[in-house]
């Protein structure tokens, strides 16, 4: 596993980097307004979205709290950023992009255990409106407290049970700032990375 | 709706209010049964769980195998937190109480929580950890002063039921307890900042 720190692009833009020479299928998983195709910088891919709602346009609808109805392998590149978080079966669902994934599999996590999420929570008792438990079922919530260390422990183990190579991306921009400042503080990785990626190599 | 501070622990906040009583209690999330242990020989108990070896397996995700008001008390003590259906499971306790509905949840915006996520980076319980291996049982919910009373009492008046009194069970500790009761009293600790759980009396109207 490799780590590298990235202080001057946000997920989207190092996703274009990192795939600026592929070739082949990209399908970006919780794709919502599928702002990453935006970023793609390939001529060589063919961008599908996905995402659970069947009536938002999408060229794939799925849930990944099922199994995904795809063959191993099918797609060359897989992307679901900060989509994880979302999931019950965290577990089955990123060994599920595991086995989608043809090349490359990019996943990201929110660091909630970064300084400024620390410092929002001591000072308000929350931590952001996605863990806010409302009177009525909120339509979309984070399930999973993904901080650094466990959430880099949890891809890299299985992703390594998967026989796959791990090489990780801490992003310092983030919002917020308090985080701004964070990030420009000479502090350990946990504390001012903001998201982590993983490009998750079969 | 009257609120109370106490050093007493969940259980004996349970069998306090019931000590004059009768009928029949369902103890969901009954575990080890302890709340059985503290309570006066008046009731008739019956525990839960989603584990085999209690009076009924019942698993709150899904809909209760009970007709309404089929006990006269139900009580969840830090069970709804675990449950994804966390509202729709409100609801069912509701439906299958007779008199009322106890239940607790753990605030986890109390100043130890906070100390320690700021400290750590994580919650002073392994219950929202996320390990490589899943876990047999977690938190799915991050409950919160002021959040969870505003949850209690909405759902609480969709369900028909009125909230009789407000149970906040202070920070544990010799010390710690006593300060945080005072500083209750007082009216210093705002938002729950020294209340490490609530304990919600809903009586049916």
């Amino acid at each position: 596993m490799t780590m590298t720190i990235i202080d001057n692009m946000n997920k989207y833009e190092l996703i274009g980097e990192l795939t600026a020479e592929a070739r082949g299928t990209i399908i970006d998983i919780g794709a919502r307004d599928r702002k990453l195709k935006d970023y793609l910088k390939s001529d060589g891919l063919e961008y599908l979205s996905a995402d659970m709602d069947p009536d938002a346009g999408h060229d794939i609808t799925l849930n990944l709290e099922n199994r995904v109805e795809c063959d191993d392998g099918a797609f060359d590149y897989v992307v679901a950023l900060d989509v994880l978080e979302h999931v019950d079966r965290i577990h089955d669902a990123f060994s599920e992009l595991i086995r989608i994934t043809g090349k490359k599999l990019f996943v990201s996590l929110p660091n909630m255990s970064c300084l400024s999420f620390r410092v929002h929570y001591l000072r308000h008792g929350k931590l952001s409106g996605k863990y806010e438990l409302t009177p009525e079922p909120p339509g979309d919530r984070h399930r999973w407290l993904t901080g650094y260390d466990q959430g880099c422990t949890f891809i890299n183990s299985i992703a390594q049970q998967a026989g796959c190579n791990v090489k990780q991306y801490d992003i310092l921009k983030g919002y917020g700032r308090i985080h701004k400042l964070v990030s420009l503080l000479p502090l350990p990785q946990g504390l001012k990375t903001y998201t982590v990626l993983f490009e998750v190599a079969r | 709706m009257k609120r109370i501070y106490t050093r007493q622990d969940r259980y004996d906040i349970v069998a306090d209010a019931l000590r004059s009583g009768r009928g029949s209690i369902l103890d969901i999330g009954a575990r080890d049964r302890i709340l059985k242990s503290r309570l006066n020989g008046g009731y008739d108990y019956f525990s839960a769980d989603v584990v085999d070896g209690h009076d009924y397996t019942i698993n709150l995700e899904d809909k209760l195998q009970f007709e309404d008001n089929k006990f006269d008390f139900v009580v969840a003590l830090d069970v709804l937190e675990h449950i994804e259906n966390i509202h729709g499971a409100f609801h069912e306790l509701a439906r299958t109480a007779g008199k009322m509905l106890i239940v607790s949840l753990p605030n986890m915006a109390c100043l130890k929580q906070r100390t320690a996520y700021l400290t750590g980076g994580v919650l002073a319980t392994g219950k929202y950890d996320l390990d490589p291996e899943p876990a047999c049982d977690r938190h799915r919910w991050l409950t919160v002063y002021p959040e969870m009373n505003n949850f209690i009492e909405e759902n609480a008046a969709s369900a028909g039921l009125r909230i009789e009194r407000i149970v906040d069970e202070m920070e544990h500790g010799r010390f710690m307890s006593r300060f945080a009761l005072a500083c209750s009293h007082l009216g210093i600790a705002r938002d729950g900042l020294m209340t490490c759980r609530c304990v919600y009396f809903l009586s049916k109207t």
